[in-house]
């Protein structure tokens, strides 16, 4: 069976890799990431943080990346 | 070649947050606040620009003033150096061929409400959901004084600018309303969005009519 982009759907939010999933079909791929801000939404306040010395950039890239996602990079 | 990043199944959107917002409150200067919003952007890549969308709402509906103006002057700085981070969503009416699937790169206002109003998309967010997130990051944009003319502006041109199919008409037309609710006198998150979903909604989506609660306020 010839598939084409054409034949698939928009890309799902949230999709995850590769050129298929991006346009929708990709298993769960449909992980709502806005779905989220219904969970925030009675957390506690996001303070600027006390602790001022600057952080190196790979340190914190880092650090989002495993607070986001099950394969941060090593 | 680096592998993708995939979203977890429970991301942790606080700490995403709280990194990102210490991370802009204590660079140094505003080329270092410029480059980190780039680099979170460019990590997740394009397929997960949702969750760095995601993780700036968290920002402008949890975080207190100082941490919202600490993300929002960032955008600015980001915004006035050409530098906004963003995503790729697929070109509205995107072709066979692999390189028109992918149209402009959007900043995370212009994203999402192109992703709403896309008449044909695939889980599109729900008129309560689209509200709350927008409502969010105008929220957090409203705590730097230059954000909402810059970003009117900015909304404004891609509004006027076809950019190869990336926005549909009714894309263009939410932008269009926002821009100009926006600029308004008195004009508050809440009104803004309303005209967005308003516009989306006279363009034929159902959005704004049947969400009962949701939206009264």
């Amino acid at each position: 069976m010839n598939t084409t982009l054409s034949s698939l759907p928009p890309p799902s939010f949230g999709a995850v890799s590769g050129d298929v999933s991006l346009r929708g079909t990709g298993a769960p791929a449909s992980t709502p990431a806005l779905a989220a801000l219904d969970d925030m939404a009675g957390g506690d306040p996001l303070h600027v943080s006390s602790d001022t010395a600057p952080r190196a950039i790979d340190a914190i890239e880092r650090d989002f990346l495993a607070a986001l996602c099950e394969n941060p990079p090593a | 070649m680096r592998e993708p990043a995939r979203l977890k199944a429970t991301p942790d959107w606080a700490a995403a947050a709280q990194l990102l917002v210490d991370g802009c409150a204590h660079a140094p200067d505003l080329n270092v606040r410029v480059e980190l919003l780039e680099r979170l952007c460019l990590a997740l890549g394009d397929a997960l620009y949702p969750a760095f969308l995601n993780v700036l709402a968290v920002v402008g509906e949890r975080g207190t003033p100082a941490a919202q103006a600490a993300v929002a002057d960032a955008l600015v700085d980001a915004l006035r150096s050409g530098r906004l981070p963003a995503g790729r969503r697929a070109a509205w009416g995107a072709s066979r061929r692999i390189e028109q699937a992918l149209g402009s790169a959007l900043g995370p206002v212009e994203y999402l409400c192109a992703w709403y109003a896309e008449p044909q998309g695939v889980d599109r967010p729900s008129a309560a959901r689209f509200d709350q997130a927008l409502r969010a990051l105008l929220a957090l944009l409203a705590q730097s004084p230059r954000a909402s003319a810059l970003y009117a502006a900015r909304l404004r041109a891609l509004a006027d600018e076809p950019l190869d199919g990336t926005l549909s008409r009714a894309a263009r037309g939410a932008l269009r309303a926002l821009a100009d609710a926006w600029q308004l006198p008195g004009a508050t998150p809440g009104s803004s969005v309303d005209a967005v979903l308003q516009a989306v909604s006279g363009n034929g989506r159902s959005g704004f009519g049947g969400l009962g609660p949701a939206l009264v306020r």
